[in-house]
């Protein structure tokens, strides 16, 4: 079976389900790990569908899928951590953070905007709000040309009505990052 | 049609709901849809919600040191840290000794409300968005003996869930000059007068007889759609607390137990 060379295969103790990315690369996922994405989750939760079915999914590319995987995996081992005692939340919680740094700091625009799509087709609720943070603390001191190439935006406005908009709130273009 | 690596709206919109307003204000020029997105009334609710802060702050006006002008800033009850400190809004283009009689009446939803002592009105401040929006002053008729005044005692600023809208409440009493000090007949509490956003008028409300205090102004404390002062009866006999529903428009009273 095909596997990310970078994933070590899971000790397949328990159940496995097994995922196709949009290239056709099949992923060998322990069950609690898979059920982290609420749409195979839901693939599932039919009637009738065994386990042994091959999820497609058709919108994801299997660079993508391949990091969620690994966070998802991540983070339900932190999850099994914590439990009643406070230190020990405290601490799963700060490795849960670093894990979400870790995932987005390398990332580049296109990379991290792959993600937040594939976490919205997966329908991964935690994974996509972190995303959406990274992305927001990612832009929130840029320029409008900045976030206009990010979100493959057109300036529709008119020249004249571009400079009536920036001139309603000039303070906010102060100390914006250079391009 | 989305090509590849578009986000979708709703996409778009939970991103824009993580970032402060100044960004916001200057991603409307973006493009025309990020310009309605951004001013749409649901998605300003929205972020309103989200930012929230569940730590309760302080705000407050002081003078800053280095340049001794006045400012508005937040203190945590909890850290004790200063933070958000901004000039009073250029409305107020006074010299730094008349912003001395500026105050600080009440804050919700982001939105401040100050009081001119000097000229006699509020303002209403959105210090994220830099607006302002001075309050007309009230034309309602107020009956004085001859050589009388009329003299905020106490006000109060909230929002009313129902309306969607803001509102000021202002305490009225007497004031005799001739007087050095007030007696307590001359403290009561001889008008109400309340003030909605909406409506950029003002509105005459009964309340029970009462006082707050003879010396100063009198903020309301507000939370929850209600604002409460600490009041005296006019006899001085009883202290309670008033308190004033800004959706239904109501006062309530409440002995505090004794401790």
């Amino acid at each position: 079976m095909a596997n990310n060379g970078e994933n070590p295969s899971p000790d397949v103790g328990g159940k496995t389900v097994k995922l196709k990315a949009d290239d056709g690369e099949i992923f060998e996922v322990e069950e609690a790990v898979a059920m982290e994405l609420q749409t195979v989750k839901s693939f599932f939760d039919d009637d009738g569908v065994s386990y042994d079915t091959v999820v497609p999914l058709l919108n994801v590319s299997s660079t993508a899928l391949a990091k969620v995987i690994q966070y998802c995996r991540r983070a339900v081992e932190l999850r099994a951590k914590s439990g009643d005692d406070e230190g020990a939340n405290e601490k799963a919680r700060e490795e849960r953070e670093g894990l979400e740094a870790e995932l987005v700091r390398e990332e580049s625009d296109e990379g991290i905007k792959e993600l937040i799509l594939a976490a919205n087709y997966l329908n991964i609720k935690d994974m996509l709000s972190f995303l959406c943070r990274a992305v927001g603390d990612r832009i929130k001191n840029k320029s409008v040309e900045y976030v206009r190439r990010f979100f493959v935006l057109e300036n529709d406005f008119s020249p004249e009505e571009e400079e009536r908009t920036r001139n309603e709130v000039a303070w906010a273009f102060e100390g914006v990052d250079a391009d | 049609m989305l090509r590849a690596n578009e986000l979708p709206e709703d996409l778009v919109i939970q991103i824009l709901l993580w970032l402060p307003v100044v960004s916001l204000l200057r991603f409307k020029s973006v493009c025309k849809s990020w310009y309605a997105l951004i001013t749409n009334q649901n998605f300003i609710a929205k972020h309103l919600l989200y930012n929230k802060n569940c730590n309760t702050q302080l705000l407050f006006k002081t003078r800053d040191k280095s340049n001794e002008d006045y400012v508005v800033s937040t203190i945590s009850h909890e850290t004790l840290q200063v933070s958000l400190t901004q000039p009073l809004p250029p409305y107020f283009e006074l010299d730094v000794d008349e912003k001395f009689f500026i105050f600080v009446v009440g804050s919700c939803n982001g939105l401040v409300c100050l009081h001119d002592y000097l000229a006699l009105h509020e303002v209403i401040w959105n210090p994220a968005t830099k607006e302002t929006k001075i309050v007309p002053k009230s034309n309602l008729p107020r009956i004085v003996p001859a050589g009388c005044y009329t003299r905020t005692e106490g006000i109060g600023f909230g929002f009313d869930a129902k309306t969607n809208d803001y509102k000021i409440i202002n305490f009225l009493n007497i004031y005799n000059p001739r007087l050095s000090y007030y007696p307590s007949k001359n403290g009561v509490i001889f008008q109400i007068e309340v003030y909605s956003l909406r409506a950029d008028s003002w509105r005459k409300v009964d309340g029970p007889p009462c006082f707050f205090s003879n010396r100063e102004i009198i903020p309301g404390t507000y939370i929850n759609g209600m604002a409460s002062w600490a009041a005296y009866s006019n006899d001085w006999e009883e202290s309670f607390l008033l308190s004033f529903d800004m959706s239904n428009e109501d006062f309530g009273r409440m002995t505090p137990c004794s401790l």
